[in-house]
């Protein structure tokens, strides 16, 4: 493990792109951790008098229609974002790679018909996905956590699928099995191993995804409950009065675009750096 | 000084025969398009339907025995439509009224008779049939056909205004029995109606085109088609008018709307009578059958600054359960003036001083959302954190019916506007959440604590109209009293329209523009 | 060949089915009632229950499930809750705006990504690929109705350059392309992204391969290594994955229509769903699906055609 963090660590003093991902990662972290300290204002504070303004001394990205302050309510946006990504790649994950593994290990009927799950899943675009599970489970944080991880979980299973294939018959596993290991003993010390890089790459690259997938389903109206700010709510604020302040939709829209950005630029360097070809069946299923 | 004269007699004969100033020009293209902010109409059926989408196109095309004047609601200024005559008998429970004659039904289904108007009328009273507004009629007992151009309504108690009810509105529409009996169900977006203007095109989620009905009673009408454009996107709707490819769109009623739109140089209507919205406090729920604590909740309401939020045009303060402007009303009532130190200490008198929790159901209607957020933020200042659970507008209106909230918010006027449906609707026992016949009492006054209900039905007959509007304004006391109720603001409809756009009248009612057969389109 | 073509056939309309039978109970679990939503709030309970009755919605489960399986399987989409249309002929008018956006993004990318990623591939490390590499990046970082926004901001509302409104009134090819320009660029940007990366590495990859390797080796032209031979190699997996990316374009296209106000597939099912009309959600998830179920097929045979080297188990 050690060996690992130290690789990436590696990887990304090498590579510029990663490394000012990493850092605005690090700026992204801090400013939801100490976002009640640096926000100028309560994020649900309103100051229905200054409503629609732009950026002024008073508000220095403009107000909404309640006179709320932008750059507080884009600055808490950032808990939502982090939240939602990290939980939801901790859902697929922790569904998604048990089930390739059991899936790659055992084959045969079982593997089928994990497969075939996979691909009805796989055939619905994702955000449809998420917003079937959003509007059965409800509004709310963890609720969007779990419909984005839920309708990620596919790709992991395939992701622990493969290698899980390929390992398992090599010869120290069969030695192993035949020492009278059991399967689950096998699947962590033999396996396991062999996938965490890729399931760190893809998480990483998740996460991104995540937070666009979470901005776009509070932009349609099915993510936090008001007043709690998401990028995503606030750039439908947005766009929902674009004709009196545009900037309401454009400010909150770099936030996100950047946030995902960072991800983006460490998954993609881990992913260079570690192993092409692995990653390039991912791709091919979008 | 004769020279003098002379000049200013020429002068003046000058001023005289000089030609006017152009007159205003029709333009070619008699079409008049409307954009509403629907993604499509439900149904086209004149006694149901009641969404913005529905009714302007219902108003072109079906008519009703009275009518209110052209874009008005004014009961004491109605009109004769497709009646000419209406007299009382001795009894003042027989009502005769004498039916326009030679007028057509569209698309060749006869003329309109007597037995059109009993059919329309036995179908609303049907209970089988399940109309929303059979309650409204509740008053008639029976319909009778004296020859094809007369017809009897029997009331079952002497009502008086009787005929403010067979107006074009919901409860007064007159359908075609031929058509009903041949179309069906279908009739819901073929309609057959009487009026200046009949159905030509419907193409689902896209557009709904009227075209001038050549034959209507009342003459030619100067446009030759209406379109209706659907555009939900309210942003979309006034880029549509901007850019003139509409004439005329609704727009959500706030003050930067208004005041963009103005400035761009269009006309902005806003109509009455419009919603009242009034926050119900649930009595049932904990912690709100303390009296106290509802106090301490209407105290934290600052009515200038929701209505500062919303706009001074579009949005009046309402002080009373009863809507200002309705017979009857009051606001010789208790207020509960925005005083949160008040608020904060009944609190603590109830036992609260931490405040307290309260989690309600809201609609994701901008109508509804947010007031309310505005209302939450100012309760959060007094302790008490309202966790708002949004939920698309029909899931709320289910719910909230099924006593779910602690509070509700509800907007509604109601028809006629006198004290009797309102507060039979809103504070009789009779109407409590959950009960078989309920409507929208959605505090269960009356139960929960001994309320108006007497006051209300003494009311319903009362003939002396002052002693009725004085047990109303009773009801309206006490009902504040108990603070079972915070009436929040009455919020006009908004809407605007190119100068292009000539209705033939002032629009001061209803939801958004009625055309008329006068109306044009100007260069 | 022919036996795989079987197979992957009857997988599809397992697929189909799993699909269908997943959305109903979705459906069916949802909190909402649609004769109120049709019917309006003051509907009496006399009026909601004949509507119940009458969708059908007061009939044990299983029976509506059986009618609505039977109805797909014959193609019959059904009629809306709300409107009471037919689906079908809904569905099918406002097909080609998606179709058409899909289509038009997807062609963006390619002619955008594909001259993109083999520069990039060209000019391996230097200035140039590392700009391509950024820019690639931004490029799928953007949500794309946030794209769309920005675009829509600057090309129609302040510049005037596209109009708001994206109905085809006239029905000219012009006109059809003019009002499909902002959508598909907002998602086509986002496409071209993808597809320079893919574009990149596969090109690198062959790059380093044995025959390319010896192709330099005995002087033929770099020009007519890179284009005559690697690009129509490469060719293959990037059409391929730029056909089976069509999931995120459909996905992307909800977003964009319902941003940028285009009428289409995406914007009747986000109506569908704000309305609660069942009928129509079901229907137009399982079109979606369907769409997505077919490309994948027709790509994964076409490349089973042209690919000897593809294992089907």
């Amino acid at each position: 493990m050690s060996t690992l963090v130290g690789d990436v660590w590696t990887v990304l003093k090498q590579d510029k792109t990663a490394l000012i991902g990493f850092f605005i990662i690090l700026g992204l972290v801090a400013t939801a951790l100490f976002a009640p300290y640096i926000s100028p204002y309560g994020y649900s504070e309103q100051h229905i008098a200054h409503a629609f303004k732009g950026p002024s001394p008073l508000f220095w990205l403009g107000t909404d229609e309640f006179g709320r302050d932008l750059l507080t309510r884009m600055i808490w946006g950032s808990r939502p974002a982090l939240l939602v990504g990290v939980l939801s790649v901790m859902v697929s994950v922790s569904i998604g790679v048990p089930i390739g593994l059991m899936a790659g290990y055992k084959l045969g009927v079982l593997d089928r018909i994990i497969s075939w799950f996979v691909d009805v899943a796989l055939s619905f675009p994702s955000i449809l996905l998420g917003l079937m599970i959003v509007i059965l489970l409800g509004p709310g944080v963890l609720n969007v956590a779990f419909a984005i991880g839920i309708s990620h979980v596919p790709q992991y299973v395939r992701l622990a699928r493969g290698p899980t294939m390929s390992v398992r018959n090599l010869d120290f596993v069969r030695a192993s099995k035949a020492l009278g290991a059991t399967d689950a003993r096998i699947a962590f010390s033999h396996i396991l191993p062999n996938i965490i890089g890729p399931i760190i790459i893809m998480g990483t690259l998740s996460i991104a995804g995540a937070i666009r997938m979470e901005a776009s389903l509070s932009f349609l109206g099915f993510g936090v409950n008001p007043p709690t700010p998401s990028w995503g709510n606030l750039i439908r604020d947005g766009v929902d009065n674009i004709l009196q302040s545009p900037w309401m939709a454009l400010f909150p829209g770099l936030a996100l675009t950047f946030s995902v950005l960072a991800f983006n630029m460490v998954g993609d360097s881990l992913r260079d750096m570690f192993d092409p070809r692995i990653m390039m069946g991912k791709e091919k299923m979008g | 000084m004769k020279k003098g004269f002379l000049a200013v007699i020429m002068f003046g004969l000058c001023l005289a025969l000089a030609p006017s100033a152009p007159a205003v020009q029709p333009a070619e293209d008699q079409t008049a398009h409307m954009a509403v902010g629907v993604d499509d109409i439900g149904t086209l059926d004149p006694n149901v339907a009641s969404k913005i989408g529905e009714v302007p196109i219902i108003q072109l095309v079906y008519e009703s025995l009275l009518r209110h004047p052209p874009g008005a609601i004014d009961n004491k200024r109605l009109q004769p439509s497709l009646a000419v005559k209406w007299e009382v008998g001795e009894d003042k429970l027989t009502w005769t009224f004498h039916l326009r004659k030679g007028v057509q039904w569209h698309e060749d289904f006869g003329e309109f008779t007597a037995e059109d108007v009993k059919f329309s009328i036995d179908r609303i009273l049907d209970p089988e049939a399940g109309m929303p507004v059979r309650k409204n009629l509740a008053a008639i007992d029976s319909v009778s056909i004296v020859d094809t151009h007369t017809v009897q309504i029997k009331t079952k108690k002497p009502t008086p205004d009787l005929p403010d009810l067979m107006i074009n509105d919901r409860m007064g529409f007159i359908i075609c029995k031929k058509a009903f009996e041949k179309l069906g169900k279908d009739l819901n977006y073929q309609p057959i109606g009487t009026g200046p203007f009949r159905r030509l095109v419907y193409k689902p989620r896209e557009s709904l085109t009227l075209v001038a009905n050549k034959k209507y009673w009342g003459g030619e009408p100067a446009l030759r088609k209406v379109v209706f454009h659907f555009m939900s996107d309210n942003s979309t709707r006034e880029m549509a008018l901007r850019s003139g490819e509409v004439h005329a769109i609704n727009i959500p009623a706030k003050q930067e709307w208004i005041d963009r739109l103005r400035k761009a140089g269009f006309q902005v209507d806003l109509t009455s009578p419009a919603n009242m919205f009034t926050l119900y406090f649930n009595l049932t729920q904990k912690p709100l059958d303390h009296k106290k604590v509802r106090m301490a909740l209407c105290h934290a309401i600052n009515r200038q600054e929701l209505i500062k939020y919303l706009g001074a045009d579009v949005a009046k303060p309402e002080v009373s359960p009863l809507p200002s402007g309705y017979i009857g009303h009051t606001d010789e009532v208790v207020k509960y003036p925005y005083d949160p130190e008040k608020a904060k200490k009944l609190l603590v008198e109830a036992g609260f001083s931490g405040g307290f929790k309260l989690s309600m159901n809201i609609s994701n209607s901008n109508i509804y959302l947010p007031p309310l957020q505005v209302i939450q933020e100012m309760w959060k200042q007094i302790g008490v954190d309202m966790e708002l659970k949004v939920v698309d507008h029909p899931t709320y209106h289910k719910l909230i019916r099924q006593d779910v909230n602690p509070v509700v918010i509800y907007g509604a006027h109601r028809y006629p506007y006198t004290g009797t449906i309102y507060l039979t609707q809103f504070y009789h026992s009779d109407s409590i959440v959950g009960k078989p016949g309920a409507i929208t009492n959605f505090s269960h006054y009356g139960e929960a604590l001994p309320g108006v209900d007497q006051y209300i039905e003494d009311a319903r007959f009362e003939l002396d109209v002052k002693k009725q509007a004085a047990l109303w304004e009773a009801a309206q006391k006490q009902i504040k009293a108990d603070c079972v109720s915070f009436p929040l603001f009455t919020r006009l409809y908004a809407m605007a329209k190119s100068t292009k756009l000539d209705l033939g009248f002032e629009q001061k009612s209803w939801s958004f523009y009625h055309l008329g057969k006068d109306s044009r389109i100007l260069k | 060949m022919k036996q795989y073509a079987i197979k992957r056939i009857l997988t599809s309309v397992t697929i189909m089915w799993a699909v269908a039978t997943i959305v109903f109970v979705a459906m069916r679990v949802v909190p909402s009632d649609p004769a109120i939503v049709v019917l309006g709030d003051h509907a009496s309970e006399q009026a909601l229950r004949a509507f119940r009755e009458e969708m059908g919605l007061d009939r044990p489960l299983l029976e509506q499930y059986l009618e609505f399986i039977t109805r797909l399987a014959r193609g019959d989409l059904g009629r809306s809750m709300i409107t009471n249309q037919p689906i079908a002929a809904q569905i099918w008018s406002l097909f080609p705006y998606t179709l058409n956006l899909a289509i038009g993004s997807m062609l963006i990318g390619a002619f955008l990504g594909i001259p993109l990623g083999v520069w990039a591939a060209i000019r391996k490390n230097t200035a140039i690929d590392y700009v391509s590499r950024v820019v690639a990046l931004a490029g799928f970082s953007f949500p794309a109705f946030y794209l769309g926004v920005v675009l829509l901001l600057i090309f129609s509302i302040k510049l005037g350059w596209f109009p708001i409104l994206h109905q085809v009134r006239t029905g000219t090819l012009f006109e059809h392309i003019y009002k499909l320009t902002l959508p598909a660029l907002s998602l086509g940007l986002i496409q071209a992204s993808y597809v320079t990366r893919l574009t990149r590495s596969s090109m690198l990859e062959a790059l380093n391969e044995d025959w390319v390797r010896t192709a330099f080796a005995k002087g033929v032209r770099p020009r007519d290594v890179y284009f005559k031979h690697v690009l129509k190699n490469i060719m293959i997996p990037v059409v391929t994955a730029i056909g089976l990316y069509t999931g995120t374009i459909l996905g992307g296209a909800i977003l964009t229509e319902t941003v940028i106000n285009r009428p289409g597939l995406g914007k009747l099912l986000l109506g569908a769903i704000a309305q609660r009309d069942y009928n129509l959600i079901q229907s137009g998830l399982v079109v979606f699906a369907f769409i997505v179920v077919v490309v994948n097929l027709v790509v994964d045979l076409t490349y089973s055609l042209f690919d000897p080297r593809v294992k089907y188990e």
